[in-house]
């Protein structure tokens, strides 16, 4: 699996143009701006979909087929995609913190810990929902198909979400209480709690991944 | 090393049906027109494709218990396939370093110079000819047991062609090797495989060791009259010209000794490769 790291990382180190766009737009926002949320997950979820990036170049002209003949396993590569999501998400998210606190401190801003915890809290639950569905869809369909596989998956999501608002305003549930309850929550709580979700979405998503991937001819 | 059994695969409007055996020491090679399911052979050799039928064993295993340790005891080159072309030659040093234990690091770079291979360039940008030696050098410098090498000559000029069947003559010098390799040069395969089967339409329709191909079959050509009398015992495939009949045969000699009034060729495998495909049984 070693291999596959080494491999990832040089394909990434290939991405200067895409690196110095981040840069150049966190250095804009947190330059600009009072409130680094957005600036916070902006650069998280970036990070943290380029494991997609990778899976399309392991795709180009066929690569796959070749890489699946070297000593590494159909299991393996599944593995290793989520394992190097999970570390340039956290890559990402580790670097624009410690640059925000850097950059809030020398522009005097009061950063508070909550509104960290929310921008951490909302990116990775984006990574989480756009990788736990787009790496099962690129491993089925390949990065070209899967573009079409997302925006049904998508769209369908989208779609269920409103229904089931529409639903419960029909049924006249109140969420009140739940909202209540879920502010009353300590902040280590909802944050152990959002990544034992967050963490369960994703062994899902990768047994879903090691089946297709099995069963996918080259 | 390698043994095909009955190995079954359908797509729409083709049938893969193989049975072919490639034996410690040996080159064996496989030919036959696009088409014909030499890369589905290859795929379903490498467990890139499902079988619907049949068995493979590598070293004596089923694919289905073929590790990463005895991937590490392969080398291949694919016709359709290479590395990610976002890498280049010096990204993929480490790469194959950490994934074979006896990864030769400095054979590698040696070869990958000598064949003029840019080590800073993205490998998409190389030529055909250039991915396919980078994928040659790549299956060479691990001290793989078996080489599996679907069309490694494709795209190479004669001298890189030339240079290549040397490495793999040199390959094979060390005891407890093999090679299957698949090339639409014929005259690629003439010089180095022990045996050859031909395929054709997803069916193996001819194996035989290259000397004897070379040696006992040939081409008769004649009248329709010298046909009609002509023991056609050792014919394997007959086919009418405009001056009469080509046959083949795998006893050439016996026609040469018997029927001197016939012109009796050695014909080149890709004669021998024409006949047996486009000539009736």
């Amino acid at each position: 699996m070693k291999g596959l790291f080494i491999k990832d990382l040089r394909l990434l180190k290939g991405q200067k143009s895409f690196f110095a766009a981040v840069v150049i737009m966190m250095t804009f926002f947190m330059m600009t701006y009072r409130n680094y949320s957005f600036v916070i997950s902006y650069v998280t979820i970036m990070f943290g979909i380029l494991t997609l990036t990778t899976m399309s170049y392991d795709e180009f002209e066929n690569g796959m087929g070749y890489l699946l003949v070297l000593p590494i396993s159909r299991k393996q590569y599944v593995i290793e995609k989520y394992l190097f999501s999970i570390l340039s998400t956290v890559t990402g998210l580790l670097a624009v913190s410690g640059c925000a606190a850097v950059i809030s401190g020398i522009r005097n801003i009061d950063f508070l810990w909550e509104d960290w915890v929310s921008s951490v809290i909302g990116s990775f639950m984006i990574v989480t929902i756009m990788l736990a569905v787009m790496i099962p869809l690129q491993m089925k369909f390949g990065a070209e198909k899967s573009r079409v596989a997302m925006m049904l998956v998508f769209g369908g999501g989208a779609l269920i979400v409103y229904m089931g608002m529409k639903l419960s305003e029909a049924l006249e549930i109140d969420w009140t209480g739940m909202i209540e309850w879920l502010e009353s929550l300590k902040t280590a709580a909802v944050f152990g709690g959002f990544f034992v979700i967050c963490g369960l979405v994703m062994v899902i998503s990768c047994q879903y991944s090691m089946h297709v991937i099995k069963k996918r001819e080259f | 090393m390698l043994r095909l059994n009955k190995v079954k695969k359908q797509y729409e409007g083709f049938e893969l049906n193989c049975t072919l055996e490639v034996q410690e020491g040996c080159i064996t090679g496989l030919i036959g027109k696009n088409g014909a399911g030499k890369s589905t052979t290859f795929k379903a050799i490498l467990g890139l494709i499902s079988m619907d039928g049949g068995s493979i064993e590598i070293f004596g295993k089923p694919i289905s218990d073929i590790g990463i340790q005895d991937k590490e005891d392969i080398g291949v080159v694919l016709s359709d396939a290479g590395f990610s072309g976002y890498l280049t030659i010096y990204d993929l040093i480490p790469m194959l370093r950490s994934m074979y234990r006896n990864f030769q690091e400095e054979e590698f770079i040696r070869e990958c110079e000598r064949f003029r291979l840019p080590m800073n360039k993205k490998i998409k940008e190389f030529s055909t000819g250039m991915k396919r030696k980078l994928q040659v050098v790549a299956a060479l410098t691990h001290e793989a047991k078996l080489l599996i090498l679907d069309e490694p000559t494709a795209g190479l000029d004669v001298v890189a062609r030339d240079v290549l069947l040397d490495m793999l003559r040199a390959y094979m010098e060390h005891e407890g090797r093999a090679i299957l390799i698949s090339s639409h040069i014929s005259s690629d395969l003439e010089g180095l495989c022990d045996d050859i089967y031909m395929i054709n339409d997803g069916k193996i329709v001819l194996y035989e060791e290259t000397d004897v191909l070379l040696d006992s079959y040939g081409i008769l050509k004649m009248t329709t009259e010298q046909y009609d009398k002509l023991e056609k015992e050792h014919i394997l495939r007959c086919r009418r010209e405009e001056f009469g009949y080509s046959c083949l045969t795998d006893q050439r000699q016996f026609y040469q000794e018997n029927y001197p009034e016939i012109a009796v060729e050695k014909g080149t495998i890709d004669e021998l490769i024409m006949m047996m495909i486009r000539g009736e049984k």
